[in-house]
């Protein structure tokens, strides 16, 4: 009998969505799909409004990389208006963007992805979170967690690998409860 | 002292506000000190919890989805944030309420299409006719507004709100802030 798993919401993620993988009658994937479950229509409602609005409206598309659409939307007002920004506010733009990137990597790395690096993919998901709930009762897990982070960026724990700092941390917070 | 449980939701907004919150940076040691996140797009847990003490709502209420979910965690918190302007008023999300359904799903799906245009039908959930602020739909017990609320804002009102403190709102922060 063929079955569907069901991923809701997909979490740790940058924005709204749902998973389905289609299984078939040999429990194997014959199909996936992403759903995105957001949808507030700035393609439509952006129409006929001053086109000023645009860099302060477009940024809230996306409040993670509001950056990017800032700047795309100035660029087109400046094209309606036929002008040219001096270089000097071209270079700074730049920088805006960069540090956006910069941001953006951080909150990917410390937030989203680094729970799995510390705790590994079969850790309890009450606690697969930087500032989740303690790993046990009683204990600091979520403080020792986000305290580890650094030095799984600078490999400056103990061991020989990012598993085994996760290994050594859970056995910390078990230790202690 | 047992540890409050917080959680955080985002309905129909841009995500901003949680990034706001946690630009919260070293301060979200202190507030894990304090609180255990139980529930939140930065944490595993698929399902909302029983015994919320503090839930932060970010966005507005958009779909069937987002009006069930704000009932949920009505239902399963002591006390609501609606945390942000969308939260607060329908703000950007709620722009397409004098448009109309159709027409805003018609310029996103269809006439923008380059491949394969078609209106997504399943799994994704189905639309409001309008989109309202969350207090349209259950008691809200706190608003923090902002576009999105500074992480000073969310320091200075979640310390209060823990602790038992004082909260003066109009002091820290202001619609469009």
């Amino acid at each position: 009998m063929s079955q569907t798993i069901t991923i809701d919401p997909v979490t740790r993620l940058e924005g709204h969505g749902k998973i389905t993988i289609q299984l078939n009658a040999q429990g194997e994937v014959e199909d996936a799909h992403f759903h995105v479950t957001q949808v507030r229509g700035f393609e439509r409602f952006s129409q006929g409004r001053p086109f000023y609005e645009m860099p302060a409206l477009t940024a809230r598309i996306c409040g993670i990389c509001p950056v990017s659409h800032l700047l795309a939307s100035a660029k087109a007002c400046e094209a309606i208006m036929s002008v040219r920004i001096p270089h000097t506010a071209a270079q700074l733009r730049r920088i805006l963007n960069l540090a956006q990137m910069v941001q953006s990597h951080a909150l990917s790395f410390f937030h989203l992805s680094s729970p799995d690096l510390l705790l590994g993919m079969e850790s309890d998901p009450a606690y697969g979170c930087a500032v989740a709930a303690d790993s046990e009762p009683g204990t600091d897990g979520a403080i020792a967690r986000i305290e580890l982070l650094p030095s799984v960026l600078t490999g400056s724990t103990a061991g020989d690998g990012i598993g085994s700092r996760a290994e050594a941390h859970l056995r910390r917070c078990r230790c202690t409860a | 002292m047992s540890k409050l449980k917080l959680a955080t939701a985002w309905l129909d907004g841009c995500s901003g506000c949680h990034m706001s919150f946690l630009d919260m940076d070293e301060r979200l040691l202190e507030l894990a000190e304090l609180v255990d996140v139980v529930y939140s797009p930065i944490v595993d847990t698929k399902e909302f919890p029983d015994g919320v003490d503090i839930a932060l709502v970010e966005g507005a209420v958009a779909s069937v989805d987002d009006e069930k979910k704000i009932k949920k965690i009505r239902a399963h918190s002591k006390m609501l944030i609606a945390m942000g302007d969308c939260a607060i008023t329908g703000n950007v999300p709620s722009m397409r309420n004098p448009i109309g359904v159709e027409a805003i799903l018609d310029r996103a799906y269809i006439e923008n299409a380059t491949i394969q245009p078609q209106i997504p039908c399943v799994v994704v959930p189905k639309l409001l006719k309008t989109v309202k602020p969350v207090h349209e739909f259950v008691k809200v017990d706190v608003f923090l507004p902002g576009c999105p609320p500074s992480a000073e804002t969310f320091h200075t009102a979640l310390t209060a709100l823990i602790t038992g403190e004082p909260l003066d709102v109009p002091a820290l922060t202001r619609f469009g802030a």
